[in-house]
């Protein structure tokens, strides 16, 4: 049984096509290739995993109506620069990174034919089905360029793909899926130039690590540690005259896309918003929101939870590390895995030193990294081993004599299936460790509101609030859409909680002024000039007292500040906090 | 050094096949005339239809023009982009190893033509010599046709003063309209005698071992093969800035550009040096067409719809960049209005082209050969708007910019900028050990300069569409000891008819 492929680096130089064939590569028809690759291990890979994702994702949506409420807005924020009432592309705001809202756009274009694009959140999964797909298809071909033989391979690529973070957030229409998409294949090209040494290798990572920056926040210290590897790898290669060009040359070629990324957007959002980091300090941003609904816990809790978070993503962890570190120092391990390190755990730093400096929520899903890290590492180990010991079997020919076949498995049945079960033992424990973490309400506070009351037993009051999510989003659409009012009369800041599913479900959005409106804020200070009569507001407490409405007017919502008569109140439902609805009837000036 | 003379009958005979062989033969496909009278007539039409609608609603005519200009863009950047990828694929560039390229005995090597035409070259004659006779292939089986219009008498007697080899040899070439390259060309071709021609310029410096490996390369490629092209680089790149961005340029069309069109089995627009031919098919294609002012790149589009086939061969040939500002902007806005012409020359007949070439080759000609010339004058234009609407916000650019329309010249905006700098970024890592990598930033400059060319290349096919603007070598002080003589020669080149 052949279960390594000969992999075209190794064949021996000089060993080119035979003299007489003219065209020793002629392509062949459109059609073949296709077949070809589609009956390939990688198409195969595509094709189960996207079909396995696409039932989740419709199960979460159809059935389920699982609908994460920060996906729902980078939909809606895609949503707002094509369909609202001052279609713009600004409209997509600059609280979040655009790229997870851009790759819905192609699917919003055709919410006429289906509407459950808008109204269940599919274009935002689909999204995800895609992205993750393509994210276990680049761990699939990374593993394969590392040389790690076809058994173990398969097997981590699956131990990656069910692992039920990794399934959940295939289907649920977060930015997690396109941020590990484009990570891994940071990995797998800068892996790819460690080996080669090719510029084009290169550039390709840059472009992935520029796309990811647009996808999340992390992928700054993921160039941040990635740069310091090629600088490093590209100086100590010597190169002649100059090694310092040499790695200053390679280090801008890496650089590049993701500075001309980050400061474009940076630049964008400046003009826009007048703030180059809104994702900062917006607000909206983060620490605005930390400082609302941060809960204030000391530094051994946080550090203890930040443990307690990786021992149930990566179980085996420290175990893993250890035997990479003794595999390092025994000099068995490639170089390349740095680089892995690098781009995956530098990334993953980032959250675990922003948490630890109480800047961010401990999200469970700020750890999925640890997946592929893991994977990989322990691919990598395989792959040491694999290297070792074709390296002795060569030994041993070059002294006996004899010649092998090209490309013929040096390796026996035996080392394989001990490889595979060293990747169970390692990696195995995660699926049902990460599981229970994930209900946890500690440590997977998130996951386990919003899938809680699917796998429960007995419903808790936060299962059964979460059943209501769907139900509170839509009361609220379904009262306005009954209304028949005229475009822009009811002024909305879309930040406060299930806004944007609100303003996704409603088949005429275009009645809200919304916060991506140019003209949001005159409307917000005098709502009646500008035609429109009603303002819709959250309670303001927690998040609710960032929100525009209640910033403009602190006695709206409890009272309708003098200018407004309160008309229907919707009550608290889910992610839903109680809104209430007023209408204007002067001007807030002449109120005093 | 020999002269080949013979009865002025049959150098006239000779003249008349390289000058009208082609256009009598096939005057579709000569630039004897650059526009069909269909061609005129459906230009004026268009222009015409779109004075009739820009006087019925501006705005409309504006929009109609900026989408249809949108849309060219971003399928000339995505296809950039897309070549690159594709460059990769190295089955399409023949490498052959020194010690292969070497170890051929002499006796197998076909006999072999090179033919360089040198039209006011006296000054590197000395030069030229030298680099051809570095040239490692045995001298009986090779003949060095130095073509020189027999009026030009300085090189002549240059020429005449020096004593290299045996396999040299000035033809001289009856003085006579038009004064081109091809026509150079076309009459050293009546008299080559090698199964394989090599074209050189007069200040290229080949690696000697080039005709070796282009012969071993033929050798084992089939006959419909007709051309194999060398690369081509810059021996005096670090003279000022104009050389530093054009060897960056050339980096980039011999490393991603040219593999990638290759490996897609694109029509190629041959370079006007180191291109070696098999000479019986050259010969069948009528030879090169002397009244294209870039008859390189049209002879491979002729190439390509005869269903010869063009590879790469991995061996440079060092030439001399332009370093001079007006020089390089004559001599691009040359290959401009030649892009222009041999598209037009081509699309007479689009459907007969599509018979030849398929759809995919007719689209890689249009996006390279005519998108190549358009898009550089069109870019003023939109560089222009972009810097409007940044600075003034004018409400009647938000009019003519469909939302559609508006999200696709963003991306070409942004990432169209950003690909063609970061492909030049790239690029530096190709040539001289990646110290141009800074050059390469400010590249938009450059792209500036091309813009102007092109420009002028455009008045210039209204105007006078046979004008050859002469380029003059020779400007690099390491080249030239006699400065004075080189910028004589630059006058003179003005002057030229």
């Amino acid at each position: 049984v052949t279960l390594t492929e000969t992999r075209p680096e190794e064949y021996p130089t000089g060993a080119v096509p035979a003299m007489g064939d003219p065209y020793p590569a002629r392509q062949s028809s459109f059609g073949q290739r296709w077949g070809r690759r589609i009956r390939s291990e990688g198409g195969i890979v595509i094709i189960v995993s996207f079909v396995a994702y696409f039932i989740v994702a419709m199960l979460l949506d159809f059935k389920y109506h699982v609908f994460p409420l920060d996906g729902v807005s980078r939909m809606a924020n895609a949503y707002y620069v094509l369909y609202s009432r001052d279609p713009h592309l600004a409209a997509i705001g600059f609280v979040w990174n655009p790229l997870p809202s851009i790759a819905t756009m192609p699917f919003l274009l055709f919410k006429d034919l289906w509407a459950p694009l808008t109204t269940l959140g599919v274009a935002a999964s689909l999204v995800t089905v895609i992205s993750m797909t393509g994210a276990v298809y680049q761990l699939l071909r990374c593993l394969g360029d590392w040389g790690v033989p076809r058994l173990p391979r398969l097997l981590l690529t699956a131990l990656f793909a069910l692992n039920p973070m990794i399934i959940f957030y295939a289907g649920n229409g977060m930015s997690e899926a396109l941020y590990l998409f484009t990570l891994i294949a940071t990995c797998r090209y800068l892996l790819r130039w460690i080996r080669d040494g090719d510029v084009r290798s290169l550039s390709y990572a840059a472009v992935w690590l520029g796309l990811a920056y647009l996808a999340r926040n992390e992928a700054a210290a993921a160039a941040l540690f990635a740069g310091i590897v090629v600088f490093v790898i590209s100086y100590r290669k010597k190169a002649q005259p100059s090694p310092t060009r040499a790695a200053f040359s390679d280090l801008s070629i890496f650089a590049l896309p993701f500075a001309a990324c980050f400061l474009g957007w940076a630049f964008a959002s400046d003009v826009i918003t007048g703030q180059p980091f809104a994702q900062f300090s917006s607000q909206y941003g983060n620490s605005a929101q930390i400082a609302v609904n941060g809960a204030k816990v000391d530094l051994t809790y946080r550090l203890l939870h930040e443990l307690k978070s990786v021992t149930y993503m990566a179980p085996a962890l420290l175990l893993i590390v250890v035997l990479v570190l003794m595999a390092a120092s025994a000099g068995q391990l490639d170089k390349r895995v740095w680089g892995m390190v690098a781009v995956l755990g530098g990334s993953l730093s980032f959250s675990l030193i922003t948490y630890l400096d109480d800047k961010i929520f401990p999200w469970f899903r700020f750890y999925i990294l640890l997946i592929p890290i893991e994977v990989l590492l322990v691919g990598a180990m395989v792959a040491g081993l694999v290297a070792a010991r074709e390296k002795a079997r060569a030994v041993a020919e070059a002294e006996g004599g004899g010649a092998t076949e090209l490309g013929a498995s040096h390796l026996g049945a035996g080392f394989l299936i001990t490889c595979a079960l060293a990747v169970l033992v390692l990696i195995g424990p995660s699926i049902p460790l990460t599981a229970a973490g994930m209900f946890n309400p500690i440590v997977g506070q998130e996951e386990t509101t919003e899938l809680g009351f699917i796998f429960h037993d007995h419903l808790t009051a936060q299962d059964k609030s979460t059943e209501q999510d769907y139900a509170g989003w839509t009361t609220i659409g379904r009262y306005f859409s009954s209304r028949h009012l005229p475009n822009g009369d009811v002024v909305v800041d879309t930040f406060s909680g299930c806004v944007p599913a609100v303003y996704t479900t409603v088949p005429n959005p275009k009645i809200f002024v919304i916060t991506n409106d140019r003209d949001f804020q005159r409307v917000v200070a005098d709502p009646l000039t500008f035609g429109v009569h009603y303002m819709l507001v959250p309670k303001p407490t927690g998040l609710g007292s960032l929100e525009a409405l209640n910033k403009a007017y602190p006695t709206l919502y409890a009272g309708g500040a003098g200018f407004t008569k309160l008309v229907h109140q919707f009550p608290a439902k889910g992610e839903c906090p109680p809104f209430r609805l007023y209408r204007v009837f002067t001007h807030p000036t002449e109120v005093g | 050094m020999r002269r080949v003379l013979m009865p002025p009958a049959e150098a006239s005979l000779r003249l008349e096949a390289s000058t009208n062989g082609l256009a009598d033969r096939v005057p579709g496909l000569s630039a004897r005339r650059v526009l069909s009278f269909g061609q005129l007539i459906g230009i004026v039409l268009l222009f015409g239809l779109f004075f009739v609608v820009l006087v019925a609603s501006p705005v409309l005519a504006v929009t109609i023009f900026v989408s249809f200009v949108t849309v060219l863009y971003v399928i000339a950047i995505v296809y950039r982009a897309y070549l690159y990828l594709r460059s990769t694929r190295s089955h399409v560039v023949e490498k052959i190893s020194d010690e292969e390229a070497r170890a051929v005995p002499e006796d197998e090597l076909p006999f072999y033509t090179v033919m360089i035409p040198a039209y006011r070259e006296a000054a590197i004659i000395q030069h030229l010599v030298e680099n051809i006779s570095r040239i490692d292939y045995p001298i009986d089986r090779l003949e060095v046709l130095l073509l020189v219009e027999e009026d030009d008498a300085e090189t002549m007697s240059q020429l005449m003063q020096s004593d290299p080899g045996p396999q040299f040899c000035v033809i001289p070439v009856p003085a006579a309209e038009p004064r081109t390259k091809p026509k150079a060309l076309n009459y050293g071709l009546t008299l080559a005698r090698g199964e394989l021609v090599a074209v050189f310029d007069a200040e290229d410096e080949p690696d000697p071992l080039q005709l070796r490996r282009a012969a071993i390369a033929m050798s084992r490629l089939t006959l419909d093969t007709a051309c194999v092209q060398a690369k081509l680089s810059y021996n005096n790149t670090g003279q000022n800035i104009i050389t530093k961005w054009f060897t960056l340029e050339y980096a980039m069309w011999f490393s991603y550009f040219l593999p990638g069109l290759a490996s897609m089995e694109a029509p190629i627009p041959l370079g006007g040096t180191s291109n070696h031919f098999r000479r019986e098919a050259l010969r069948s294609l009528g030879g090169w067409d002397p009244y294209n002012v870039t008859e390189d790149a049209d002879l491979g589009i002729r190439m390509f719809r005869e269903g010869f086939n063009v590879r790469i061969l991995e061996s440079t040939t060092y030439e001399e960049a332009n370093s001079d500002f007006v020089n390089w902007i004559k001599q691009r806005s040359r290959w401009f209005k030649g892009y222009l012409q041999t598209f037009f020359i081509h699309m007479r007949h689009p459907l007969e082209l599509v018979d030849e070439m398929g759809w995919k080759g007719v689209a890689h000609f249009t996006v390279f050969v005519g998108g190549t010339p358009i898009l550089a004058i069109l870019n003023p234009i939109f560089w222009l708007l972009t810097i409007l609407w940044f600075v003034a916000h004018p409400h009647f650019l938000i009019s003519v910019f469909p939302a559609p329309i508006y999200y696709l010249g963003l991306f070409a905006f942004a990432f169209g900028n950003f690909l063609l700098v970061y492909l030049t970024v790239l690029s530096s890592r190709e040539v001289k050990n990646g110290q141009l990598i800074l050059n390469a930033l400010f590249i938009p400059i450059y792209w500036l300069m091309m813009s102007m060319a092109a420009y002028k290349g455009l008045w210039q096919m209204i105007v006078t569409p046979a004008f050859w603007e002469k380029t003059m070598h020779g400007l690099h002080p390491n080249d030239a000891p006699n400065l004075e003589q080189a910028s004589d020669s630059v006058g003179a080149g003005r002057t030229e008819p």
